[in-house]
């Protein structure tokens, strides 16, 4: 029996430290590594699945040729072949266009660990390509705190535990973010009173003290009128002028713009259940908000999160040990980048295209266009909006990459499948956006048949690019993955985990040094030093300068429901576990009274439609789900028309400062419903 | 909701017409002048259906090979009871086998013989008192075997069950169905009053089989889950169809066949019991099939 | 009164994320049915509010177990602590405790067409460690105790939820905790 670290590198906030135990080579059994506190020893049944996912029949051992894209005719070929052909067509259109820039990847959070960024590093590597660029998840959010705070940096999450007032604010932990409920538990036992602000009464609002239903896309109008309760009342931090910048600016605006009776028509809730949750979060200390990501998924979503940080800064929670407002954090993802970074021209500029509108993005580029697509660690055709678009695309390339574990919706379109390795089977450095823990994953076992890391694709494609053409890539064309993995441990990383050399990170995972609450000091790093109520760089960037609310999109009489479609407990977004049994019909949650006005009952199948697309759906009536919200969570379903055929590619209101592209607003989807 | 139970069914209900013919064979003995061929036929019919009946047990089990441990549990187990019961049925069973054998030979014997001799019509004697007492055994064995299945299904989990219905349907089954078979047996042999006694007696058991159903049937929407199986069992054709089969049709024919005094109809005869079989087999099916447990409540 | 090891479950706490089922599996090698610990979802009418509570629930090692009185083989037997264990090498797979089990516990492994229930992990008990999901447990929501009347005598201990079989019929090892209803405020 050997043991091994290993960490979950699912896009998830828990990023769980794992320890993997192998008998003869064979993976056996994965636990959490107690050492680590945010793990504390437990896995969810996401990662509690992982063997069975590592050795799942249906995973993909070799690399894969399709015989027409969407026919399902997969025949094996070899690796040889395989990168022969991606080669080739690299240099040919290279050759072609006199540029690289046909080449485009769609990258994102399939597997957040470090080391694959190599595929990025490849495609440097070619030239200037063509790039997916944002993120389809916390965009707004993170530009919000960044003009707030000057950066977004969450305390640790263990901090919540000291707080007085929690209040969860369209986030749903019990779901995804398990290992939270541990510590907001440990709250409410010494005696922390717990709210949850969503659109539906979810898992982790029936654990809290108080749910309050906010009508969707309001929650930044319900911060300001708590704000202005607070003014009201006197309950301001008698020292907002040391720390922050342009309070009077902000409360001018409460004082002119605000009036509670609209802030209770718009948002949905009762003046006296604002005035007196207003009250607790003034008068409580410690008190904590947690922003959710669901929050920002608005058109609005910006502004949203602006408005709640707002909120925290005017009721003095800042800094406050037990406080703050938390949304998440990139300070320990400080690495050294030399993998994604091989030599380039200096000049070398990317061809970005918003990954919430890539397909469009990409079908608008005719100089040159887009002609060899690589997917990695993405599924867009089961998450995208726009599907026509992806369809229009997908027909304009030459060849399709998909490098996966198992074959997705996206494959189904794709030229070449290559089969990537599982975490257990490659070395690799994860970071989390939530805790501040850090650590390098071992290879546990041997790649499962003929599965590759990104990082040894990555190299393979140079070698054979380079074998071709010499000169033609500049990544590397073969290396060592462990020492890979150790020069992004650089200078400043190995300060912030007071390492000494980076080897130590072999010795299990570490806590980044940070102290445990953000802002404590309360100077922040925004230009100013301060915090921002009144941002300059919002105005610069044409966003308004102060918190303001601006309404979300609103429903239509073509399309009158709105359509949520948020993460459930068995899945990340696409990916699922194993054993989970997997239906064949879309679950449609929606209130009795709704449910009622379409004449539908439980178990009816119904459809949805709007001008994007149509889909049928089985009815599931639900108490706790507001009236204009029907709810669809995201649950593996095998069904020929997938969830995302209904979603258009509404966009945030912030994102390109940060991530350089604005988010996805998901959550302004909107249906009608028929009974079938 | 059970399932469609075919080898539970067969078992059963075979099982207890074997043990019902038997039962008949040794009322009709009770003046020891049961009819020699009317006995030895009944007898192999009712040993054929007993094995069926065995055999058909197995294929109920996983591991059919291993069913010999099912004696461990004789202590509170009442399917331990019964197979018990049931191989000591089965084993007084051959008894009577050996005991019609022993007839049939001595019977060749005393033909060729021109005179019969004190002792050889004391070995007569003995014999219809061995085949009285063989008869009486295995019928009482075979009752506390049937009574035995019954009460595996009295638990508390299944309010439909946990009663005394599964008794006296068993009972019931292998009256009926064993003076019906009987009577098809005996067809040439018995005399006109024995099977007007044994259409009196499938008469009567038909008729106390619809009362105890219809006060079941009363008795079960008492709690959720004997309402639930009410529920199925009044919306299924088949209850229907089991109605009309096992209740209403024989109950027209037999009452009929009395008042008209048919009693020696062979067509008659043969058409009564195959309905009652029927209608008991599909009854027999019914009562796995509305079989609802107490349960979790709660959404998966 | 003797030793009776049981479950108690924190319908409070019990968030439903299914990591009791699956480390269950994992311990054992499962396959996707049977199930020998399941997560339920209390029904919302049982409540006066929306709800969105569960509870996890395995072979309850009841006081008074119908498994074992049934059985025809003496599959089951009951250890002096209060386990219910059930020896699959003894079963002849008649799943006649499958039907005497109010809670659907015990139930048949298709493929080995033998009957399979949690045993409590008795080995890792005798051992002096928890079981395998009470160890897997994130939110702390499920907890082997000692069923006894001074657990019963203190407050919010309950002996059923709404939605289960009365435990009358075979006196379960499992007690709860919860759930109570938080203030809602809904719209409109």
């Amino acid at each position: 029996m050997k043991f091994h670290y290993n960490i979950c590198p699912r896009n998830c906030y828990d990023t769980c430290s794992i320890i993997s135990t192998t008998r003869n080579g064979v993976l056996i059994s994965v636990e959490g590594n107690p050492k680590q506190e945010y793990t504390v020893g437990k896995l969810c049944p996401k990662a509690l699945d992982d063997v069975k996912k590592v050795y799942s029949p249906q995973r993909i051992r070799y690399p894969m040729r399709q015989r027409g894209r969407y026919s399902g005719f997969w025949e094996r070929i070899s690796w040889d072949e395989a990168l022969d052909q991606i080669a080739a067509k690299i240099l040919n259109l290279k050759e072609h266009y006199g540029t690289s820039l046909p080449l485009a990847l769609n990258k994102y959070s399939g597997n957040f660990g470090v080391l694959h960024n190599a595929i990025e590093g490849l495609f440097t590597g070619i030239g200037a390509t063509t790039r997916a660029a944002g993120s389809p998840c916390w965009s707004a959010g993170i530009d919000a705190q960044t003009l707030d705070f000057g950066t977004f940096f969450c305390s640790d999450p263990l901090d919540m535990a000291n707080s007085k007032l929690i209040w969860l604010w369209g986030v749903n932990p019990a779901w995804t973010a398990v290992h939270q409920m541990p510590i907001i538990f440990d709250a409410i036992d010494r005696g922390a009173k717990v709210v949850c602000f969503d659109t539906h009464f979810s898992a982790t609002a029936a654990r809290a003290h108080q749910y309050i239903q906010v009508r969707p896309g309001t929650d930044g109008l319900l911060a300001l009128g708590f704000a202005k309760v607070l003014l009201e009342e006197n309950l301001i931090d008698s020292n907002l002028s040391s720390y922050t910048l342009g309070h009077e600016e902000f409360l001018h605006y409460l004082e002119a713009e605000i009036s509670l009776d609209n802030c209770s028509d718009i948002t949905g809730i009762a003046v006296s259940t604002i005035r007196e949750l207003a009250l607790e979060y003034g008068q409580t200390h410690p008190a904590c908000i947690w922003a959710g990501f669901g929050l920002q998924r608005y058109t609005n979503g910006g502004q949203t999160l602006r408005a709640i940080d707002a909120l925290g800064a005017l009721a003095g929670h800042l800094g406050e040990q037990g406080g703050g407002v938390q949304y998440a954090q990139f300070e320990t993802w400080r690495f050294s980048g030399a993998i994604q970074n091989p030599p380039h021209p200096i000049n070398q500029t990317e061809r970005l295209a918003n990954i919430n509108r890539f397909s469009e993005e990409a079908l608008n580029y005719t100089d040159p266009p887009v002609k060899m697509l690589w997917i990695s660690g993405r599924n867009p055709l089961s998450q995208d909006g726009n599907l026509q678009q992806w369809k229009k695309l997908i027909s304009q390339l030459d060849l399709i990459v998909v490098s996966d574990l198992f074959h997705t919706k996206s494959s189904e379109a794709a030229d070449l499948f290559l089969p990537v390795t599982t975490h257990y089977e490659h070395w690799d450095l994860n970071s989390s956006y939530w805790h501040y823990w850090v650590g390098a994953n071992e290879p546990a076992i041997l790649p499962v048949g003929e599965s590759r890391s990104d990082l040894q694709i990555a190299w393979d494609v140079s070698s054979r690019l380079n074998t071709l053409k010499p000169g033609s890539c500049t990544f590397p064309t073969s290396g060592n993955e462990k020492e890979t993995l150790l020069r992004e441990l650089g200078p400043q990383m190995l300060d912030i985990l007071g390492l000494k050399n980076p080897e130590e990170i072999l010795n299990g995972p570490v806590r980044a040094k940070f102290p445990s609450t953000t802002w404590e000091n309360r100077s922040f790093t925004t230009p100013s030093g301060h915090y921002e109520f009144f941002s300059s760089q919002a105005a610069t960037a044409h966003l308004p300068p102060l918190p303001i609310f601006v309404p979300p999109l609103n429903p239509s009489l073509d399309a009158p429901l709105r359509l949520m479609t948020p993460h459930h407990h068995s899945t990340i977004n696409s990916q699922v576990y194993a054993i989970e049994a997997h239906s064949t019909d879309f679950i449609l949650h929606l209130a009795p009274e709704v449910a009622q006005r379409y004449d539908l009952v439980v178990g009816d199948r119904a459809q949805i439609w709007n001008k994007s697309g149509q889909l049928e759906v089985v009815i599931q009536p639900q108490s706790g789900i507001s009236k204009d919200v029907v709810i669809i969570f995201q649950e593996h379903v095998k069904a020929t028309s997938p969830l995302n055929c209904l979603i258009g590619t509404p966009l945030t209101d912030m994102g390109q400062l940060t991530l350089g592209g604005r988010g996805f607003a998901l959550n302004e989807t909107f249906v009608n419903l028929r009974k079938l | 909701m059970g399932d469609w139970e075919w080898p539970l069914i067969i078992f059963t209900v075979f099982g207890q017409i074997a043990i019902g013919i038997i039962l008949m064979l040794w009322w009709l003995n009770r003046n020891r002048d049961l009819e020699s061929n009317l006995f030895r036929q009944g007898v192999y019919v009712s040993g054929g259906l007993l094995i069926v009946a065995l055999l058909a047990s197995l294929f109920h089990l996983g591991h059919p090979e291993a069913a010999y441990r099912a004696l461990a549990h004789l202590g509170s187990s009442w399917l331990s009871r019964e197979i018990l019961l049931f191989l000591l049925t089965f084993l007084a069973w051959i008894y009577l086998f050996w005991q019609s054998r022993q007839q049939k030979s001595s019977r060749v014997h005393g033909s060729v013989a021109t005179t019969i001799t004190t002792a050889q019509t004391a070995v007569g004697e003995q014999l219809i008192e061995n085949r009285s007492l063989g008869l009486g055994i295995t019928s009482v064995l075979g009752l506390l075997g049937i009574v035995s299945s019954a009460m595996i299904y009295v638990m508390p989990r299944v309010p439909a069950w946990n009663n005394v219905g599964p008794v006296l349907f068993f009972l019931l089954t292998t009256v009926l169905l064993g003076a019906l078979c009987t009577l098809v047996l005996g067809r040439k042999l018995l005399q006109t009053a024995q099977k007007k006694r044994l259409l009196q007696a499938s008469l009567g058991c038909t008729i106390l089989s619809l009362l105890v159903y219809v006060i079941y049937a009363s008795m079960l929407s008492i709690s959720i889950e004997g309402s639930a199986s009410l529920n199925f069992l009044l919306s299924s054709p088949l209850f229907w169809v089991r109605a009309l089969l096992g209740w209403f049709a024989p109950l027209f024919l037999l009452v009929s066949m009395l008042k008209n005094s048919q009693v020696n109809k062979t067509n008659l005869i043969l058409t009564v019991t195959l309905l009652a079989a029927l209608g008991e087999v599909l009854g027999r099916a019914l009562f796995y099939l509305s079989a609802i447990g107490i349960q979790i409540t709660a959404l998966f | 009164m003797s030793k009776q090891l049981g479950f108690l479950h924190n319908s409070e706490k019990c968030v439903g994320c299914r990591g009791c089922e699956i480390a269950c599996k994992n311990e054992y090698q499962i396959d996707a049915i049977p199930q020998w610990r399941k997560v339920f979802q209390l029904h919302e009418d049982d409540f006066s509010l929306p709800t969105r509570m569960f509870f996890s629930m395995a072979c309850n090692h009841c006081a008074n177990p119908e498994c074992l009185r049934v059985c025809p083989v003496k599959a089951y037997t009951k250890r002096a602590d209060g386990i219910v264990i059930h020896d699959p090498n003894r079963c002849i797979g008649c799943r006649l405790c499958t039907m005497a089990c109010p809670y659907d516990r015990p139930q048949i492994n298709p493929a080995k067409r033998k009957v399979e229930k949690c045993n409590l992990c008795y080995q890792r008990i005798d051992k002096g460690e928890a079981p395998s999901c009470v160890t897997a447990c994130i939110p702390g929501a499920l907890e082997l105790v000692e069923i006894n009347d001074s657990l019963d005598q203190k407050t919010g201990i309950l002996k059923t939820l709404p939605g289960l079989p009365s435990p009358n019929i075979t006196t379960p090892s499992i007690r709860f905790i919860g759930p109570t209803q938080g203030k809602q405020i809904r719209r409109d």
